[in-house]
């Protein structure tokens, strides 16, 4: 499929990137207003079908140069270990942990293991999508 | 212990044969194997003279004793006796086998093997308590049973006359299974002896005919009554010392053993008795009657042994009465059971002799069946002698044991007269058909001596030149034509030892022990007695019948092949293939509508009448918000979408429609105020919508390819169904939401999500946190589907042909 | 230490190694090691905690610290860690023989990932004490097994595999809807909870409708009349070590998930919902033993068989007393053990002759003594012969039948195992009695390497049999746990960990 869209590929090129910083937005806020891992990996998901469909599969390769499977991979394997951190402590798996702290800059800031966990989510949402539209572009 | 051990030692040493087989070509393989039987048979003779006194042998092995499984061995009169035979015929078999099976030809290693087995499977079912330790060892018969009539496996007559044997008298077995559970049931033991002491409690129990019907059906199939006797003719397939082992002398007579075990329970109730006489007395006569129909000499001797086995059969029957009368006709019955017991000895002896002629006859001359015999009494003078001890004591004549067993047979028949049950003319009957069953037994026991040993020979049909057997292989037969005789001549050795023990056991309500019986056996009764008239009148008809055999031996031909119970069965077992084939066709048809057809009918169905006729269904309108504007017009859309994706032949339409779908539910998540929701749900159509279309750019046009092909036209069942599932899912939904009962668990997630969560977004802080472990495998499904499409798009073994078509699918 | 995560182990285990298994997508060492090492360790955990429920009862985890009902609980009682310890067993098995019989290509396109998914997903949805929980673990072993279904890509399995996700699609949405019914009745998700409060309300009828519901979407898994008709022709698809997981693992779930609700959560109208489930499970073996004899083709033999006992299982479940309970857990782990066995079996016996359809075969005992007499032993162990692995769950099963009052419904049953034993013992006679016929047969070698496994699992399901005495206890606390449902309730909400 190859589009030459001039219009449509120029905007791509900006809207790309609100698309992903907006996505990153999302996900760090989710954890006290609407958003989190699952929407904000989505959000970057249909930035990159975007991109597919603005110009084609060899571009979103270029862009973004990953084994996808393996970005998958990785995206499950962080989840799970941050749920399987309470193993090592031997609380309930999947037992968060969070506290409050005071950073220079930040100011009032949280950390929080679910955040860890929402990585993950956001990894496999990403990873999918690109594996899905690897193997339908990679297979014309 | 040592009992137990004595059971499975014939299985322990089979373990070893295939060893001395390989191992020690030069020497017959039967000669190890001779050891088991020899040994076990002095081992039990020892028990004899406690037995006698009354001293049964108890022993225990355990199993499962958390099931209350345990072997409990008690060995009384009856077990004893069986015992006897099985290793005492069983000695003699192999003897005999050592001869008859070539060690260079045959697979001797197996053929011992099973022989083995059988050994130990049939000491458990006769000296076994515990019923289930009987089920275990009577399966075990059968399935010893099968093997060794399939030895050569290569033939199909052989192959399929062992399924035929297993199907029936498995089958039996789980009936008596079944019996014995429900035994279990009422009585909360498995043993047979607690059992009989608690009969008192049980006989009024609905279920105890249930039992009894279903012990029978064990019992009936075991020892090929009729109906279910056709097994054991084809059983004939097999080598003729098991013939004469398993199918005469032991096996067969497991069914008698079961009878006579269980009569102590089993004869409080009229459907018992009745069933086993007039079932074994139809039994003796349709055996006999087709006997004489036989052309095959293994054949004849099948037949005869069925209706033999039918003689024993009604005379435990009558036994059993004895357990519903009083006075002097307990004496009358109790005598039938002293007279099964002493012809099922008798029986062992003159047809086991019989069938390891019949052998004889096969391996010298090459040929069993009758029409090519004749004239060999010259050719095989040892050998016409001892079949015609066999014969004639089968025949019922002096002076030889099968004579004084018949005349038994005769006064106990005679007995039911003058005991004041017969009420029922019935009764009358019985005699009757004893008599003539008892003509046609004559006549088949003269035609199978004279066919084969008198008359003229005819050499040049024979595929062999016959000549006497070698000396071994005579020796079994020529012991056991030896107790014929001399049985005849001390009938009451036999009686006191083997017979009475036995009969005590059976007949435990009236006799304490063996010495309590006071029967005596003797052959002449003086003139009066109408059970020597009766065999008189038996020899006479007998003879006449049998000089004109010829003419009417050709009745037999008249009936109807279509009717016999052979055609029934292979009409079943044929039909178990065909019919269930064409039955399975007509609905297992390969289409997903169908099966989604029936599966959505089942499920409407059992929705929709369980919510009805349970009083499920309730509808409230209590706290519903008032039903807006463009909530109407947004499920108007929804609906409408809905519909397009059906109707439509345009993919493009189809994809569009169902994004329509999607974005219309998101709205409604607005509506209910669900930001989470509604974005997600935004997001994940968008980018499906846009998958679609891009996968689509490499699909071929839909209408082009299959319109007209497939049939869409309306049909009205399906409509039918696919409104009564929307139906029930429905009404369920409504009634589910009218009759709540609780508050929600999602209360505790408003209290807590931020004192305790450290978050402030119910929806994700469920998704990362009270229910993460969802989201941790949902994603875990999202993995996992990408590698399915990886695997689907790059893996294809087959070289691609055109694709797979609609049609395949459908 | 007490180690509270025991329970979580046996479903992260293999999930952790399949997904590291992803990152070594070329290697064919890895895969073959890894997976075997997963399915291996995956044992090796469930076997722990199979000894500690045996030592301390009911072993529960809520996730996330949270209390019961409002985090997921993990449950492992008696009857949830036998079916994952088994079933992690007969995974490792049937990995030990896909090395040598799936093929490369096959091996590398995903298979030991996505089985050991396949493991996480069932081992899943036998620990999970939350009924949502129990969906998300349906839909993860139901992936996998779609993945599992198509892999190899020839054309019997694209048709049968669109097939398989038609209908497990429909369940899915069917089970999504039937959890929203019986939430919006009771408010909660925990089955622990769901008994207490279903226990509190009592008999009504919205609720038994709700039971059948569930009865109907477990159903289209564990393959009952009259949903089942999917399964012979989705079964017969995938390569025969795919099949033989799925025979012996698959529908079991179902069963599995049937016999958690029917015991712990529905039992306040046993009259209405049990007597359903007995009228289904007698016709379940009916139209199963109509396929079973209806076919001469070994693999359709067999798969109408899982459709048998499927029938006798529930047939025990619906009897509803602790014996025949105890006998249909008994006789479960029996049918997934001599299952897997039957398929790796005939396996061989397809791979000897190069053909599926008994006519073609014949007279193969000479050349293949063991797998011949292993394979009529599995057969006699199916239909339940003593002394072999079938025995004690039927006697159990018809035992309680009968105790239950279903005189007929029992003799059904046992007849049931008459055309077992016939279905099976034509392939026996069949194929390796009679005159012989000549296959291009391959090298001995491939034939020996494949039979180990098949023999290591043939001696595995004997002793089942055989060395069941050994097993007893834990059948018996099987039993316990399920007609008492406090036992597991308390487990759960009592006591705080």
């Amino acid at each position: 499929m190859k589009s030459n869209d001039l219009i449509l590929q120029t905007s791509t090129r900006v809207v790309f990137f609100i698309i992903f910083l907006f996505s990153i937005h999302i996900f760090f806020a989710g954890h006290y207003t609407p958003g989190g891992g699952f929407v904000g990996g989505l959000l970057m998901a249909s930035a990159i079908v975007l991109l597919l469909l603005a110009y084609d599969f060899k571009t979103v390769k270029e862009v973004l140069p990953f084994n996808y499977l393996g970005m998958t991979a990785i995206g499950m394997l962080i989840a799970l270990t941050t749920a399987a951190g309470s193993l090592v402590f031997n609380v309930p798996f999947f037992t968060h942990w969070y506290d409050y702290f005071d950073f220079p800059l930040l100011g009032k800031t949280s950390i929080h293991t679910a955040m860890f966990f929402d990585i993950g989510v956001y990894l496999v949402v990403v990873g999918i999508t690109l594996t899905i539209i690897e193997m339908i572009g990679g297979d014309s | 212990m040592l009992l137990f051990m004595a059971i499975v030692l014939p299985i322990l040493l089979a373990i070893f044969i295939p060893l001395a087989y390989r191992s020690m070509k030069s020497i017959h393989t039967g000669w190890f194997v001779l050891l088991a039987p020899v040994l076990l048979f002095l081992f039990y003779l020892r028990f004899l003279s406690p037995v006698q006194q009354g001293e049964a042998q108890l022993a225990r092995a355990s199993w499962v004793p958390s099931l209350d499984f345990y072997f409990d061995i008690y060995i009384d009169g009856l077990s004893l006796l069986f015992s006897l035979l099985i290793t005492g015929i069983g000695s003699l078999v192999v003897l005999y086998s050592i001869f008859y099976l070539d060690k260079t030809k045959e697979n001797l290693g197996n053929f011992y093997v099973y022989l083995l087995m059988f050994m130990s499977a049939m000491l458990g079912v006769v000296q076994f308590d515990h019923t289930l330790a009987l089920y275990f060892f009577w399966e075990l018969t059968s399935i010893s049973s099968f093997l060794l009539i399939a030895y050569w496996y290569k033939r199909d007559a052989s192959r399929f006359g062992a399924l035929k044997s297993m199907m029936i008298t498995v089958s039996g077995g789980l009936m008596m299974l079944v019996g014995f559970l429900t035994l279990y049931v009422l009585t909360g033991t498995y043993s047979i002896r607690e059992t009989i002491a608690q009969v008192d409690t049980i006989v009024d129990q609905p279920l105890f005919t249930v039992a009894v019907v279903l012990v029978l059906l064990g019992a009936f199939t075991k020892s090929a009554q009729f109906p279910f006797y056709i097994w054991l003719p084809d059983a004939m397939e097999a080598p003729t010392p098991v013939s004469a082992y398993l199918h005469s002398a032991t096996m067969v007579k497991a069914g008698l053993y079961l009878v006579a075990r269980f009569t102590p329970v089993f004869a409080y109730s009229e459907v018992w008795v009745w069933l086993v006489t007039g079932i074994g007395l139809l039994t003796l006569f349709w055996g006999s009657l087709f006997a004489v129909k036989q052309t095959d000499l293994k054949g004849i001797l099948a037949f005869s042994t069925v209706s033999q086995l039918g003689l024993i059969m009604s005379l435990l029957g009558l036994g059993g009465f004895a357990y519903l009368v009083t006075g002097d006709a307990v004496e009358t019955f109790t005598f039938a059971t002293f007279a099964a017991i002493f012809h099922l000895f008798n029986h062992a002896t003159f047809k086991g002799s019989l069938f390891m002629v019949a052998g004889i006859v096969d391996h010298e001359t090459g040929t069993r069946d009758i029409r090519k015999l004749g004239g060999l009494m010259s050719l095989m003078p040892v050998t016409f002698t001892i079949a015609m001890i066999g014969s004639l004591s089968m025949a019922g004549l002096p002076p030889f044991n099968g004579f004084l067993s018949k005349e038994m047979f005769l006064d106990a028949v005679l007995g039911l007269l003058h005991a004041d049950i017969s009420t029922m003319t019935v009764a009358y009957l019985v005699p009757i058909v004893a008599w003539v069953a008892s003509v046609f037994t004559f006549i088949y026991s003269i035609y199978f001596l004279w066919y084969t040993f008198m008359g003229s020979r005819k050499e040049e049909q024979l595929p062999k030149v016959p000549h006497e057997a070698p000396i071994g292989m005579l020796i079994s037969p020529a012991i056991l034509g030896s107790l014929v005789i001399l049985v005849f001549f001390i009938p009451n050795v036999v009686g006191d030892w083997l017979v009475k023990p036995a009969t005590a056991a059976i007949q435990s309500s009236s006799f304490a022990s063996a010495a309590d019986i006071e029967f005596y056996i003797k052959a002449w009764h003086g003139w009066t007695s109408p059970a020597l008239w009766m065999t008189v009148g038996v020899v006479v008809v007998g003879f006449l019948l049998y000089k004109m055999l010829p003419k009417w031996q050709s009745i037999y031909s008249k009936w109807p092949e279509r009717f016999t119970l052979n055609r029934g069965y292979d009409t079943l077992m044929d039909g178990s293939l065909n019919w269930n084939r064409a039955l399975s066709d007509r609905f297992m048809t390969g289409s997903i509508r169908d099966y989604l057809v029936y599966m959505f009918a089942g499920m409407a169905i059992l929705g929709i009448t369980t919510l009805f006729t349970q009083g499920g269904f309730a509808i409230s309108t209590e706290g519903l918000a008032p039903i807006r504007l463009f909530e109407i017009v947004l499920t108007i859309i929804l609906v409408g979408s809905v519909m397009a994706i059906l109707i439509t032949w345009s993919r493009l339409t189809a994809v569009i429609a169902l994004g329509g779908v999607g974005y219309t539910v998101a709205l409604f998540y607005v509506i209910f105020k669900a930001p989470d929701l509604a974005l997600t749900q935004l997001v994940i159509e968008t980018i499906s919508v846009a998958l679609f279309l891009t996968a689509f750019y490499h699909l071929p046009k839909l209408d082009k390819h299959y319109k007209g092909k497939e049939d869409t036209s309306f049909r009205l069942g399906n409509f039918l169904i696919s409104i009564a599932v929307g139906l029930t899912v429905t009404l369920i939904g409504i009634s589910a939401y009218a009759q709540r009962q609780m508050t929600s668990i999602s209360e505790y997630y408003k209290e807590t999500v931020y004192t305790e969560a450290g978050g402030g977004n119910i929806v994700n802080v469920i998704l990362v946190d009270y229910r993460g472990f969802d989201t941790l495998f949902e994603i875990g499904v999202l993995m996992i589907a990408s590698i399915g499409i990886i695997s689907m798009i790059t893996l294809r073994l087959q070289k691609k042909k055109k694709g797979v078509t609609v049609d395949e699918i459908e | 230490m007490k180690l509270i995560n025991l329970v979580v182990l046996p479903i992260i285990v293999p999930l952790f190694i399949g997904t590291v298994l992803l990152l070594f997508r070329k290697s064919l060492l890895a895969q073959r090691a890894l997976g075997l090492f997963g399915a291996a360790a995956t044992l090796v955990v469930s076997l722990f905690l199979l000894a500690k429920v045996a030592e301390d009862g009911i072993q529960v985890v809520t996730l996330g610290s949270w209390a019961a009902p409002y985090g997921i609980s993990l449950v492992s009682d008696m009857l949830s860690i036998l079916l994952v310890a088994t079933a992690s067993l007969l995974t490792l098995l049937v990995l030990w023989y896909s090395v040598y019989s799936l093929g490369e290509k096959r091996e590398l396109s995903f298979f030991y990932p996505a089985t050991l998914f396949m493991l996480t997903g069932i081992n899943g949805a036998f620990t999970t004490g939350d009924i949502f929980n129990l969906f998300v673990f349906f839909e993860v072993f139901l992936m996998a097994s779609y993945v599992l279904i198509a892999l190899g890509g020839e054309r019997i399995q694209l048709r049968e595999s669109m097939k398989y996700i038609i209908v497990n699609v429909v369940a899915a949405a069917l089970f999504v809807i039937t959890i929203g019914y019986l939430y919006s009745i009771t408010g909660t998700l925990n089955m622990a909870d769901l008994a207490v409060k279903l226990g509190d309300i009592g008999s009504m009828g919205v609720i038994s409708t709700v039971a059948i519901m569930f009865l109907v979407v477990f159903g289209i898994k564990a393959g009952i009349f009259p949903l089942y008709f999917w399964l012979p022709g989705s079964y017969y698809a995938p390569p025969l070590p795919v099949l033989a997981l799925f025979g012996a693992l698959l529908t079991k779930v179902g069963i599995y998930s049937i016999t958690r609700v029917y015991t712990l959560i529905f039992t306040t109208d046993v009259a209405f919902t049990h007597d359903m489930l007995m009228m289904l499970a007698i016709a379940t073996i009916l139209f199963g033993s109509i396929g079973a004899l209806a076919y001469m083709d070994v693999k359709k033999i067999i798969i109408y068989n899982i459709v048998i006992a499927v029938g006798v299982i529930l047939f025990g479940v619906a009897a509803f007393n602790e014996v025949a309970v105890t006998g249909s857990v008994l006789y479960l782990i029996h049918d997934m053990l001599v299952k897997a066995l039957l398929f790796l079996m005939i396996g061989v016996l397809i791979f000897i002759t190069g053909k599926t359809n008994l006519r073609e075969m014949g007279g193969l005992i000479r050349h293949y003594p063991v797998l011949g007499w292993t394979y009529l032993v599995a057969v006699f162990a199916l239909a339940g012969i003593p002394p072999l692995s079938g025995f004690a769950g039927k006697i159990l099963i018809l035992q309680g039948g009968l105790e239950g009052g279903f005189v007929w419904q029992s003799i059904v049953v046992a007849l049931s195992t008459m055309v077992v034993l016939l279905s099976a013992i034509r392939i026996f006679i069949y194929a390796f009695w009679g005159a012989e016929k000549s296959f291009n047969s391959p090298p001995k070698a491939k034939y020996v390497n494949r039979m180990i496994p098949v023999v290591i699992l043939f001696v595995i399901t004997m002793g089942y049999g055989v060395f069941i005495e050994f097993l007893m206890p834990l059948f018996q606390a099987t039993g316990t746990q399920l007609m008492d449902s406090s036992l597991y309730i308390d487990a759960v909400l009592g006591g705080e960990k």
